[in-house]
Parts: structure tokens; C-alpha cells; sequence
């Protein structure tokens, strides 16, 4: 008896030696300690068979061995769980290099996007915005603003006729006049909106955007005009930005000024983007005209004021650097996406 | 217009280089373009604005340089000798429209040798870009280039009866203008006539019956100041446009039409080409007076900003020949030189100050605001949170032309919706102003379909237009567009794909309401040709109609050739953008544990999920809090045909207390026996 169970532990320590997982360690507890069938378990019900001075012996011997084995057996668990532990995380890593599930975000059109940033810029400095109808007469679109009839100052603006009155606007300026003509000063507005001109080719779209700006108050001064202009330019296309105001000639302004900024892209050294000058055309300005405050029934010796108008489209494409304005109203997304991180 | 650096050194000793002058010239309003040399000259292209048409010659340009560098100017030879007949005995002049023509004057050249010109004024003609034709018409084209005046030589040969006549066409008269064309002319008209017919479109072109020739041999020239308005009017009518009517339409020096004719004259004589008969014929009938105004000093520094002393105004003023009389210590009366029709008051000498003062020599102020309102006001901040909407629901925004197809916008035009029609089209597909936003945006579709992206998802803000009955002005309304076709998402590798839906729209436009606040929504099906008759809405918002829905109709997407489903909708903005955005008003959060009940029941295929609702909130049941739908379809090997399952989720709530099971049992039972009543409803 006691030789079986020398051989017992012996046999379940090699057995031990080659579990490698908790399955065959169940087996193993079974083969030797299940309670019905265990072989050790068969054998120390077999004790009290035994002679009586053999008992305390055999028994002792016994239960050391069961205390052995069970001792090992957890040992072996715990190791063996700790490995699986191991393993179950090894195989749960996952490859983090793949792209992420991006959520499904559209983006603003680049127009807007620089329509945005510019109202912005204005918005902080106490402007309120106005807007006004697309289908104008001549009246608001020309005669109001100075234009007169017969006048080859129209001929830069080529306009789409509705009918004898009616026309679809050049540019924001009639919404000028329409503000004026309700509210007495002090103003200072901006007005984006969709004007309209007969052109049609790598620069020009028979549409297209125009942001109007109209500062009226008593004192108003053409150095107040710079000082604003330039801050604007400043904000939109950085601090180191230049602005250098020429004259010019606007039927509704008066004296009246085109202003350039210092090149971003070469910084004015001269590149491609400003055609080898230094310098890029941005916007019309001047000092409003007084035959314009007459038309509103302002006192024009009281009141001074100056206005500017700018294409938004125009800025968009030498901001973002496009070639082709007609790029803006294709609305192909592999365009449209390339201003997805803007926002 | 092209400029030639040798000849403008002619008029003033310029002592700076090209560029510098360049630059100088752009900082007081006349914008070089490009300068490009030309053997030992260099060519100038500068950019003259409207107002600026005494700048239009080598003369003009050369006073503006003077003034710049304070210069004096020397005026070109214009001696020359005349034979024994006088002009008078050999053309009689006859005034008959002063006031298109305030002043006409003439002379005769007798014996003229038709030749070619010699080699520097041919030079000269083409530094500026005109093209060399004979010693005649050169000349006269030289002294427009030089003194910016148009003359016009006429073969007095031709002249029948030796009478030049200034006045206004007969209507339906016709000429043949020396480009070749007949053109049938106005009553309103300006023209210069013999004693029989027209032979010249006044200030715009001659005739090709008085066109000087090989033959010629006496010639009448003419050198006359028109009414800038009428030869405009005349060229845009005839749509005829020349580099006199150019000149003339931004007027002229009537000051300046002996000196023009003296320097034809002189180079008449020069080159050998006839004999100047003597006596010029000035018809002038009512001179022009000197044109003044006045001119603050105070003004002009209260406006440009900076104080401009007295002495300095009145030094640059007179450089550029504007005469100055003190009137008193703050003001001049000012004499306008006869060219600049562009300075009439007071205003537009400040602009001169301002040019030549320098305007980078003003100083940047900051305006101070007294005002009171700021900030964008509510449309504007509401336009922007439904961009920033669209977006972060994943649509991109597009801009669209105003303009589009009548043909393809009447498939998207409802009910009787006139267009408007434009007068003068860019192009013919681009004839109407659009009536909806949808026709362009399923174009973008099929381009961006056609580029091998097949899931878009779209929205366009914008205008439409149609006319209104009884109203001279059309009408114009804010509205917003919505196109998707193909998969809702991108595919992602570890997902499924799902198309885009009818559900999925309706949900965009769902969440766009909610973020304003306002639940008072509805969709109601409705029949609309261009969608799919299965799947079409009506939306309306407080019960007013603002728009449509639904899947593009197959004809459509066909006659477009989409070859996928597309899903659009198109809302009137202009109530959403001037309601009150209403408030968030707080709710206590939920004290209580809600009970949820799923019910499965077999309803007729007819029916609405609107009714489903309507009737359980008829029961009036406080605890039941919410219904939803949880699950629907219509096949299946237990579903009968005409019916459809339905099932339904149920969140029971008691605001004061936890439910009991028992409650809920006979809530959810009172719940199917109504449906059942009303809707002939089956459980399943």
C-alpha cells in the first residue's frame, strides 16, 4: 500500500511536469482526487482495510500526499491563468496604425469660409451686417450711386437686364443707398451678397460675391479709412501685411482708392501670385461722395463717410491660391473637401 | 493704353528712371500695368480710369508727370505757312446742332500727295499700338496719340457741295462706315453730312463716301468738341466704338481744336504731303466760359484727416494748371483747366490734393463708434447655424450659378411658378434666374457621380426667383437645398454599408429643426411631379407649407443619367430665419425608474405611424411617456399581405412615484384594445 502511493506521487509529479493548460489540470485533479473515482481517493478508502498498526502510518503518508498534491495542483492554476491572462491580452492587440472611423463631417464652401472670416473681423469691430434684394432697378445700382446715364464709367460693369427697370445688381453698393435712405448716421455697416456681371472667364463667373463695407458719421476721415483697411488686411492675411492705398476712380466714392497689399506668398519680394510686383490689388474704397449723401438727404457738411467693396471670390483664390474662379461653382468634391480642415 | 517713354521725354524732361516713374505714377491714380522695351524706347501700359480721358495721350500723361516732378512742359512745333485761298472760299461749315456740338472748327489742305508715312512717324504710330496707313490718316492719328484730340480728314473731293453739315440724322438715313459696314441711323443721332447725305457718324466713325484715297487731293479736316453723353449713346446704339468715340465719350479739350489742327498743320508741311490754305473755320457759336468753383482749406484737412498747409495746396493745385484766388483766409476760387471735365466741385479737388499730397503721407486713424447697434443681427447668426448643421451632419456646402436651363428647370418648377427671364443671357442654357435650388445640385451630383464618387451628400443656401402676379418686382427668397445619393457613410472596413434613405433626410431636416427649437413640424405625403410617388412629402412648419422631400423620380434620374437613388428636399428659409428662436425651458430630471414594454401588432398595410400616435395619445394615459417605433415589416411567412408588423416600444413613467407591475399590465392592456378598436389592430 504504501509503495502505490509512493508510486501514486510519483506519477502525478511527472504527469504535473507536462500539463500546459487548465484543461488537462482539471483531468489530472480528476485522475487522482475526484471524489468518487480518484485514485488516491479510492485508496484511502481502502486504510481501514488495512492491519491496525499499519493504519497510522499508511495513513499519514496519505493525506501527506493528497496535501501535496493539491497544493501543486493549485500552484500549476494559478500559474497556468496567469499565462492565459498573458496570452488573452496578446491577442486582444490591435493594429492602432489602421485610420480611424472619421464621423461624417461635410465643410462650408471656400466663399463662405472667407465671407465668415471677413464678417468676422468686422463684426468685433461694432459693424452689423445688412443685406439687400439681388434684382435691382438702375436707379439703386447706377443713378444713386453717381453712375450717371450715358457715363463710360458703366462700361466696366457689364450688367444683366430683367426688363426696362429692372436688373440684377452689379454690386453690393445699392444696399448703401436702401440702408442710408431708412436710418439717419451713425453707421457702419457691411453687406455680403451675390452680384451679378456679364463676364465670363479664367478670373470672372457671370455670379459671384461681393462684400461692401459703409462707415457714415460726423468726422469721418480718409485716415480713418486707412486705419480700418489696413487692420482688416492685417487680420485676414496676417500681421506682417502691408497695405498700400492708390488712387482711383469710383463714381460713388470720392477721392476714392484701390488698395494693395505686401505679397504673403513672397513677401513682396515678387512671385507668380502678385505677377513679379510685390504687391496684390484687393479692394476699392473712398470716401463717400457727396452727391450720394444728397440722394439719402444727408447733410453733407455735417456727415463724412467712406465705403469699400471687395470680391470675396477674388480673395478666396488668392488666399487658398487657385487659378480658376469657375473651380468655385463646379462644386466637384475633390475640390470642396480640400477645405474640410478650415473650419 | 500704351505710352511711349521717348515721346513723353519730348514734353518733359523726365529725370528719373522707368520703374521709379512707374511707381510714381500708380501712387497718384494712374496704374502702370507693364513696361516693355521696344528698341531704344520703352512702352508704358497704363491703365486710364473713366473720369481720367484728358490722360489719354502722350500730352495728357506728360501734364500729370509735370505736375508730379514739378516740371515745366514744351509743346511740340506747331508753325507752318498757308498759301493765298482761304479755307472759307472752299467749304461752308453749317451748325445745325449746337448743342450736340458746342463747337466745330476746319481747315483745307490742298495738293495733297497720298504717300506712305516716313520711318519715325511710323515708329512713333506703332510704340502706341496703331497701325500706319498714309501720310494723312497717320498724321491725324499721330496728333490723337500726341494731343489726345480725334480729327477726322475728309476727302473734300467727296463733299457734295462743298458744305459740311453738323447735324442730327434723319431717321432710317444710312451710311457705310469705313470699317465696311452699313449702318441705318437715328433721329437722335449726331452726323456730319454734305448737302445730300451723311458722310461721317459724328466723333465716331466716317464714311467710306468721303474716305480719303489714292485719288485725293484736297481734304478737309475736321477738329470738333462733341457732347461726350451723344457719342456714347450713338456707339452703344450702333455698337460701334473707335478711338475717337473712345475719347470724345470721356471728353475732349474744346479748348484744344486750333492747337490740333496747327499741329496737323505743321506735319502736314513737314512731311510735303499739301498746301494749308489759310484761315481756320472755328464755328463756336456760344464760347465756353472758364468753369470755376471753390475750395475749402478747412475742408480738406477735415476730411482726408491731416492738415495740408495753404501754401502747399495752392502749389500742387497750380502745378496741375488749376488757377487759385484766395477769396478768404480759409478759402479759394478756383479756375478748372478746360480738359478736366472730371473736377466740378469742391470734393473733387480734394481728391487731387489728396493724389498728389501723397496718400501714403495721411496718417491711419481708428474711427470712434457712437453707435448703438453691433453685432450680426439674428438672420444671419440662424443662416450660419444651419451651415454649421448641415455640416456636422456630414453635407458639404455648394454654390450654385443664380442663373440655369429653363428646360431643366421646369421639371423642378411647382405648380404654376413663372420664371424670370433675362434680357441679354450670358449663354442660352443660362437664361432664367432659377425657381429652385434642386436642378443644379442633382447636377452636382451627376458630375461628381460621373468622377467616380458615388456617396454625396450636398446643401446649397441660397436665392430663388420667380415673378408674382400683379407685382412689377419679382420675388426673392432665402432657401435651402439638400441632394445625397449612394451609402449613408464612407465605407469603413469593420462596418456595413447602408444607402442613404428617406429616413436619413427626413432626420437631417428633424435635427435642423430641433436646434432652433421649434417641434411644430409636419410631413404630409402629397403628389409632386419629380419625385418618386412612393416617397414624397410636404413640410410644414405652424401648418404653413415650407417645403418638400422625397426621392427623385426614376424618369428623372434617367433623363440626368444618374444610375443610383437620389434624395433631396428644398426649404424656404425666409420664416426660419425671421422667427423667434424659442428658449430651452428646463424639465426636472426624472425621479423615477421608467418600465419599458415592447408590443408586436399586425396592423392594414395603409397604415400611418402619424395615427398610430395620434391615437395612443388620445388615451390620455399620464404614464405612458414615450412611443417608439422598434421594429416594422411587411414580409415574412406569418404576415399576410395587406398587413404589417409592428412593434412598438413603450416607456411607462410615474413623475411622483415608482409604477407597478400591475399598473403598467392594465395601461399597456387599455393601449391594444384601442388599437385594436380604431386601427384593427391584431397582437401577434
Amino acid at each position: 500500500m504504501k509503495s502505490r502511493l509512493l508510486k501514486f506521487k510519483k506519477a502525478f509529479q511527472s504527469e504535473l511536469e507536462a500539463v500546459v493548460d487548465l484543461r488537462y489540470l482539471a483531468e489530472l485533479k480528476n485522475k487522482y482526487l475526484s471524489r468518487k473515482r480518484g485514485l488516491l481517493t479510492v485508496a484511502l478508502k481502502e486504510i481501514p482495510l488495512l492491519p491496525v498498526e499499519e493504519r497510522p502510518e499508511v495513513g499519514k503518508l496519505a493525506n501527506e500526499i493528497k496535501y501535496f498534491m493539491e497544493k501543486e495542483l493549485t500552484l500549476r492554476q494559478k500559474r497556468l491563468e496567469a499565462e492565459e491572462e498573458v496570452r488573452r491580452i496578446r491577442e486582444a492587440q490591435i493594429d492602432i496604425t489602421i485610420p480611424g472611423r472619421l464621423p461624417p463631417l461635410g465643410c462650408l464652401h471656400p466663399i463662405m469660409l472667407v465671407r465668415e472670416e471677413i464678417e468676422k473681423i468686422f463684426l468685433e469691430l461694432g459693424y452689423t451686417i445688412e443685406d439687400g434684394p439681388d434684382i435691382e432697378t438702375d436707379y439703386y445700382n447706377f443713378v444713386a450711386l453717381n453712375f450717371p446715364k450715358d457715363h463710360p464709367a458703366r462700361d466696366s460693369q457689364a450688367t444683366f437686364l430683367i426688363n426696362e427697370e429692372l436688373l440684377l445688381r452689379t454690386q453690393t453698393s445699392p444696399v448703401q443707398v436702401r440702408v442710408m435712405e431708412k436710418r439717419e448716421p451713425p453707421i457702419r455697416i457691411i453687406v455680403p451678397g451675390r452680384c451679378f456681371r456679364r463676364d465670363w472667364d479664367i478670373t470672372h463667373t457671370p455670379n459671384f460675391f461681393q462684400m461692401e463695407g459703409l462707415v457714415v458719421d460726423e468726422g469721418i476721415t480718409l485716415g480713418d479709412l486707412k486705419g480700418t483697411l489696413e487692420y482688416f488686411v492685417r487680420k485676414l492675411f496676417g500681421k506682417e501685411t502691408r497695405a498700400r492705398f492708390r488712387p482711383s476712380f469710383f463714381p460713388f466714392t470720392e477721392p476714392s482708392a484701390d488698395l494693395d497689399i505686401s505679397c504673403f506668398h513672397c513677401n513682396g519680394k515678387g512671385c507668380r501670385l502678385c505677377k513679379n510686383s510685390g504687391w496684390i490689388e484687393i479692394l476699392g474704397s473712398g470716401m463717400v461722395h457727396p452727391n450720394v449723401f444728397k440722394v439719402v438727404g444727408y447733410d453733407t457738411e455735417k456727415y463724412s463717410g467712406f465705403a469699400w467693396g471687395l470680391g470675396i471670390d477674388r480673395v478666396a483664390l488668392i488666399l487658398y491660391q487657385i487659378e480658376d474662379a469657375r473651380l468655385f461653382y463646379e462644386n466637384d468634391l475633390r475640390f470642396l473637401q480640400q477645405f474640410r480642415e478650415i473650419i | 493704353m500704351r505710352y511711349s517713354w521717348n515721346w513723353l521725354k519730348s514734353f518733359v524732361n523726365i529725370d528719373i528712371e522707368t520703374q521709379e516713374l512707374a511707381d510714381r505714377l500708380s501712387m497718384v491714380g494712374l496704374g502702370v500695368e507693364s513696361i516693355s522695351s521696344s528698341g531704344d524706347d520703352y512702352i508704358f501700359d497704363i491703365e486710364i480710369t473713366p473720369n481720367r480721358g484728358d490722360c489719354l495721350s502722350i500730352l495728357g500723361l506728360s501734364r500729370e508727370i509735370a505736375a508730379l516732378l514739378g516740371k515745366k512742359m514744351t509743346l511740340p512745333p506747331m508753325t507752318y505757312t498757308e498759301t493765298k485761298k482761304k479755307a472759307g472760299d472752299l467749304v461752308q461749315v453749317k451748325l445745325e446742332a449746337p448743342d450736340l456740338c458746342p463747337r466745330y472748327c476746319g481747315k483745307v489742305v490742298k495738293g495733297v500727295k497720298i504717300a506712305p508715312s516716313p520711318d519715325w512717324l511710323v515708329e512713333r504710330l506703332l510704340a502706341v499700338g496703331l497701325r500706319p496707313i498714309n501720310n494723312v490718316v497717320d498724321i491725324t492719328n499721330f496728333v490723337l496719340a500726341e494731343l489726345g484730340h480725334p480729327l477726322h480728314a475728309f476727302d473734300l473731293g467727296s463733299v457734295l457741295g462743298h458744305e459740311v453739315i453738323v447735324r442730327r440724322a434723319r431717321a432710317g438715313e444710312k451710311i457705310r462706315t469705313i470699317d465696311g459696314v452699313e449702318r441705318v441711323l437715328e433721329s437722335d443721332m449726331l452726323i456730319i453730312a454734305d448737302q445730300n447725305r451723311p458722310i461721317a457718324i459724328a466723333g465716331v466713325m466716317g464714311g467710306t463716301n468721303s474716305e480719303i484715297t489714292q485719288k485725293t487731293t484736297d481734304i478737309f479736316i475736321e477738329s470738333a468738341y462733341f457732347d461726350p453723353p451723344s457719342v456714347r449713346r450713338t456707339s452703344k446704339k450702333l455698337n460701334l466704338s473707335s478711338d475717337a468715340s473712345y475719347r470724345f465719350e470721356r471728353g475732349t479739350d474744346p479748348h484744344a481744336l486750333t492747337k490740333a489742327i496747327e499741329r496737323t498743320c505743321h506735319l502736314i508741311q513737314e512731311l510735303g504731303a499739301g498746301e494749308i490754305c489759310s484761315g481756320v473755320i472755328d464755328t463756336h457759336p456760344q464760347p465756353l466760359q472758364p468753369r470755376k468753383t471753390w475750395l475749402r482749406s478747412s475742408r480738406v484737412n477735415s476730411l482726408l484727416g491731416v492738415t495740408v498747409e495753404k501754401r502747399r495746396v495752392e502749389q500742387l493745385l497750380t502745378r496741375l494748371n488749376f488757377e487759385l484766388q484766395r477769396r478768404d483766409d480759409d478759402s479759394w476760387t478756383v479756375t478748372i483747366p478746360s480738359y478736366r471735365w472730371d473736377i466740378e466741385k469742391e470734393i473733387d479737388l480734394i481728391e487731387e490734393v489728396a493724389r498728389l499730397y501723397g496718400y501714403d503721407q495721411i496718417p491711419s486713424t481708428m474711427p470712434l463708434w457712437r453707435g448703438q447697434n453691433a453685432g450680426a443681427p439674428n438672420w444671419v447668426e440662424r443662416e450660419r447655424l444651419i451651415r454649421r448643421t448641415m455640416i456636422a451632419a456630414g453635407y458639404y456646402e455648394v454654390v450654385n450659378y443664380t442663373f440655369v436651363d429653363d428646360n431643366i428647370d421646369r421639371l423642378f418648377r411647382l405648380e404654376a411658378k413663372q420664371a424670370v427671364k433675362l434680357q441679354n443671357p450670358i449663354a442660352e442654357q443660362m437664361g432664367i434666374l432659377r425657381t429652385s435650388l434642386l436642378p443644379a445640385m442633382v447636377s452636382n451630383l451627376a458630375w461628381n457621380i460621373n468622377r467616380g464618387i458615388k456617396n454625396i451628400k450636398l446643401f446649397e443656401i441660397g436665392k430663388v426667383y420667380h415673378l408674382v402676379k400683379g407685382k412689377k418686382r419679382p420675388e426673392e427668397r432665402e432657401t435651402l437645398g439638400i441632394a445625397a445619393t449612394g451609402n449613408f457613410a464612407e465605407h469603413y472596413w469593420k462596418d456595413g454599408e447602408r444607402e442613404f434613405d428617406f429616413y436619413d433626410l427626413k432626420g437631417v431636416i428633424e435635427f435642423l429643426f430641433r436646434r432652433f427649437g421649434w417641434e411644430t413640424l409636419s410631413f404630409a405625403p402629397d403628389n409632386i411631379d419629380f419625385y418618386h410617388p412612393a416617397g414624397v412629402a410636404v413640410i410644414r412648419c405652424n401648418h404653413r407649407p415650407i417645403g418638400h422631400m422625397g426621392m427623385l423620380h426614376p424618369h428623372i434620374c434617367a433623363q440626368l443619367e444618374i444610375p443610383q437613388s437620389v434624395y433631396m428636399a428644398q426649404l424656404d428659409l425666409e420664416l426660419l430665419l425671421k422667427a423667434e428662436a424659442s428658449l430651452v425651458k428646463f424639465q426636472p430630471l426624472p425621479k423615477f425608474p421608467a418600465i419599458s414594454r415592447d408590443i408586436s401588432l399586425l396592423f392594414d398595410r395603409s397604415i400611418s405611424f402619424d395615427a398610430i400616435t395620434r391615437w395612443i395619445n388620445s388615451l390620455k394615459e399620464d404614464i405612458i411617456s414615450e412611443v417608439k417605433i422598434y421594429d416594422l415589416y411587411h414580409q415574412g411567412d406569418n404576415i399576410p399581405k395587406d398587413k404589417v408588423s409592428i412593434s412598438l416600444n413603450i416607456q411607462f413613467r410615474h413623475p411622483q412615484r415608482t409604477l407597478t407591475l400591475e399598473e403598467v399590465a392594465r395601461a399597456q392592456e387599455r393601449l391594444i384594445n384601442l388599437l385594436k378598436e380604431k386601427l384593427n389592430a391584431e397582437p401577434r
